[in-house]
């Protein structure tokens, strides 16, 4: 008795070192030969209890959480029906003077980009912050890079430019274009049309990408290398959070915007909404692109 | 025209975000640094300035972010407590850089070292959003800027361990977007709005109705969890540690100090804002809080005592100090709301504090984290050992000190809660004598000086804390007594601050 209490004693000034825990028991070495029971002793068996029971506690939770979701979904008011609480006083001015009020004949672009503007401007900046991590986690440097990486990335550049698909090459310089133009188009469009800055950024990235799969990334880099892609992506953000103080500081105060609304459906209307849909896109296709040359090379 | 501070809460947003933006085509890391602290101290003052014109009268305004105010368009609101939660993060944002420059050259990448100043800058943007917005939905958008750049400071220091605690953060935080997410578009389904107050109108007039009882249930359920899960709350803490104890020290700091203190505001506006405390109240989300809050003060302390490196200690005493929140949020009533508030302060001062401090203590022994090893290091590290006591005794609740006044207020405002007093007494009273458990003996083993020859650990020389570090800890220090000092004004003043909202 005495005994134990003068070992509990000592675990106990042990633990104050910092040695160990009174908690636990004390770090006598356990005898090889003896088979741990399953659960405890060393962490390749906790990593096992883990294995069998984290999928086991991970499906009771999703099936848990799916019943309580479709629950709530049938207790929810009917999909489409008149009288439902979404009907209310403020879709029924977004509908009835969204025109009046900012121009924009695509009433989803007056929302997001005038009554909404200071949202948009957040996810905006998501996508920026987005691509600064991937920048952060995969630009190459010493410690995500070997030698060997990079000898295959040179042979893979090499392989690349002597046997290009003619095939390939031909198709894709006749779809650049077009992909170019409907990007722009569904850019330029955003406030009259179906569209706006992020599904037309979406577009004209997706080309950039095309061409960099075709020619070769080194091919991209003689007219958009990483000194291109920060000064785009800041410009096009700054621009976007000037239209934004400007608006905001006007709106607030009760004042009319300085950038007129101009006549509903022209190309030049719908104030800042154009110019903001114009700013977002190319920072969206800069940043669709950056994440491709990422995640494929490690560079722009 | 508006007077000019009803800008503030705008422009503070805003101008973080720039500044991230700007940052990230600054290449010299010191240079970002030095961008990064001025803007931070700048948004600090204005949000002093704004307090010190809302304080006297006890004013709250709504300002519309836009053309239209509620319930069109963006709108965010500030009184009294928006604008001194906001200064205090500026400020501890600002410490917490200036504290860990010295490792965040070290630990970071050279050319990557201005893209962690970008992830600062939008965490306090984003921050500041979360404390001002009225608006449900830009605090979603603001959760997941917080949220990425959080993991990006966790992930900034590149080694195995750091990915390994990311990418168990990003889950668990993603998860907990997503389902505050999900709560949102319920929501909006059964209220037709997305600001607060709108929301809150329309709250009143179901529950009183009583239709679509089972959906605003899970609305609370979703929300609430959500945050918890943020913020760490027992038993979603499991992410904390590896996450909090990896990472470099201003890594370390900002999240535990600001990071998880975002959610809880949040969480704070949706049980007042959103719900309204009553009705919180009466579906018991408060008796929930209350009781994961316990189990939290409890736990969390019980597994620092397991915990032999230092810096996974202080994430441990986290998790029990997140329970000290909760604790308060449960409690219901407006003094207990303002205790908790005034836990999230205390807090969000001495956390990093002793972050601070641990980390200058392990360098002082060789980088070294383990209790064993940190044997005197008081010594060669003497302000962070000064610090370090400071900050332990805070936590453990010793008079004169932030720690203390909050366990004050929390039993002061238990005494008016029935037979949640009891449970909150005993809270308080075992959580008081756990952290007492870990943090002295942690304090004893830095301050005892090691005879030459009497273990097998090398001399060490005397450590120079650096100017900046120095500074900052001094700063924090100073917070935190400050805090158990002048708690009685202060105190009023969250209290105000909490029934205007």
């Amino acid at each position: 008795m005495s005994g134990e209490k003068f070992s509990r004693f000592h675990r106990f000034a042990a633990w104050v070192d910092g040695e160990e825990w009174c908690g636990q028991p004390a770090a006598s070495p356990a005898p090889r030969e003896k088979k741990p029971r399953p659960g405890k002793g060393s962490s390749l068996d906790r990593y096992q209890l883990y294995r069998r029971y984290s999928q086991l506690v991970g499906a009771v939770f999703c099936l848990t959480l799916f019943g309580v979701l479709m629950a709530t979904v049938l207790h929810l008011p009917l999909f489409g029906s008149p009288d439902n609480p979404t009907n209310n006083e403020v879709s029924q001015r977004y509908i009835e003077r969204g025109i009046e009020e900012t121009g924009a004949a695509n009433i989803v672009a007056g929302m997001i980009l005038s009554y909404r503007v200071f949202d948009t401007f957040g996810e905006s900046s998501v996508l920026f912050l987005a691509a600064t991590c991937v920048t952060i986690l995969l630009r190459r440097d010493h410690n995500n890079t070997t030698t060997s990486d990079l000898e295959e990335m040179a042979r893979e550049d090499r392989s690349g430019k002597k046997d290009r698909d003619m095939i390939l090459r031909t198709a894709v310089l006749i779809l650049l274009p077009l992909s170019a133009l409907v990007g722009v188009y569904v850019m330029l469009f955003g406030h009259i049309s179906p569209g706006g800055g992020f599904s037309g950024g979406a577009i004209l990235g997706g080309g950039m990408i095309l061409y960099a799969q075709t020619f070769g990334n080194a091919n991209v880099r003689r007219f958009f290398n990483e000194h291109m892609y920060h000064l785009i992506k800041v410009v096009c953000l700054m621009g976007y959070g000037l239209f934004l103080v400007d608006y905001v500081m006007t709106g607030s105060s009760g004042l009319p915007g300085h950038v007129p609304l101009g006549i509903p459906g022209h190309i030049i209307s719908a104030g800042i909404i154009m110019p903001i849909d114009l700013l977002v896109g190319f920072e969206v296709t800069c940043t669709i692109y950056a994440f491709y040359a990422l995640f494929s090379k490690g560079e722009l | 025209m508006l007077p000019l501070y009803y800008h503030v809460p705008f422009f503070s947003i805003v101008l973080l975000m720039m500044t991230g933006i700007l940052t990230s085509i600054i290449h010299s890391g010191k240079g970002a640094m030095a961008f990064h602290l001025t803007m931070s101290a700048f948004v600090c003052g204005a949000n002093l300035w704004l307090l010190s014109i809302l304080a006297p009268e006890g004013e709250c305004f709504t300002y519309a972010a836009g053309i239209l105010p509620h319930p069109w368009g963006n709108e965010l609101a500030a009184g009294p407590l928006q604008a001194a939660l906001a200064a205090a993060f500026a400020a501890v944002m600002f410490l917490c850089v200036l504290g860990g420059s010295r490792e965040i050259f070290e630990d970071v990448e050279a050319e990557k070292q201005n893209l962690y100043f970008v992830m600062c800058d939008l965490i306090l943007a984003s921050l500041m959003a979360m404390v001002y917005t009225n608006d449900g939905f830009t605090a979603y958008v603001f959760i997941e800027i917080n949220t990425i750049a959080a993991c990006a400071l966790v992930m900034a220091k590149d080694t195995g361990p750091t990915l390994v605690a990311t990418i168990r953060y990003l889950m668990m935080s993603l998860l907990g977007s997503g389902m505050f997410l999900l709560g949102l578009t319920f929501t909006y389904y059964i209220t037709g709005h997305l600001l607060l107050i709108n929301i809150h109108e329309q709250m009143e007039q179901i529950i009183a109705s009583g239709t679509y009882l089972i959906p605003v249930t899970v609305i609370m359920g979703l929300m609430t969890m959500g945050m918890c899960l943020k913020s760490a709350l027992f038993p979603f803490h499991t992410w904390l540690p590896d996450a909090h104890g990896t990472a470099t020290t201003s890594s370390s700091a900002i999240l535990s100090g600001l990071v998880l203190k975002g959610y809880i505001v949040l969480l704070l506006k949706v049980i007042f804002c959103l719900f309204g405390e009553a009705n919180y109240r009466a579906f018991h989300g408060g008796d929930i809080l209350l009781a994961f809050g316990f189990a939290a003060m409890v736990v969390g302390s019980v597994r620092a005592m397991g915990e032999t490196h230092i810096k996974r200690m202080i994430a441990y005493s986290s998790v029990a100090q997140i329970g000290y929140i909760y604790l308060g949020l449960g409690l219901g009533g407006r003094a207990a709301a303002a205790a908790a508030v005034y836990q999230i302060l205390v807090h969000a001062f001495t956390k990093p504090l002793l972050f601070l401090c641990a980390g200058q203590l392990a360098a002082a022994s060789g980088h070294r984290k383990q209790m064993y090893y940190l044997r005197g290091a008081g010594h060669r590290a003497r302000l962070a050992g000064i610090g370090f006591t400071i900050g332990a005794l805070s936590m453990i609740g010793l008079p004169l000190l932030g720690g203390f006044a909050v366990k004050f207020f929390l039993a002061d405002a238990a005494l008016a809660s029935g037979w949640r007093m009891w449970l909150a007494l005993a809270a308080l009273a075992i959580s008081s004598v756990l952290n007492a458990l870990y943090y002295l003996p942690a304090v004893v083993q830095i301050w005892t000086i090691r005879e030459h020859g009497e273990d097998d650990l090398p001399k060490l020389p005397r450590f120079s804390p650096g100017f900046a570090a120095a500074i900052a800890i001094v700063a924090l220090a100073a917070c935190s007594i400050l805090l158990g000092i002048f708690c009685a004004p202060l105190g009023k003043l969250l209290s105000d601050g909490v029934a205007l909202l």
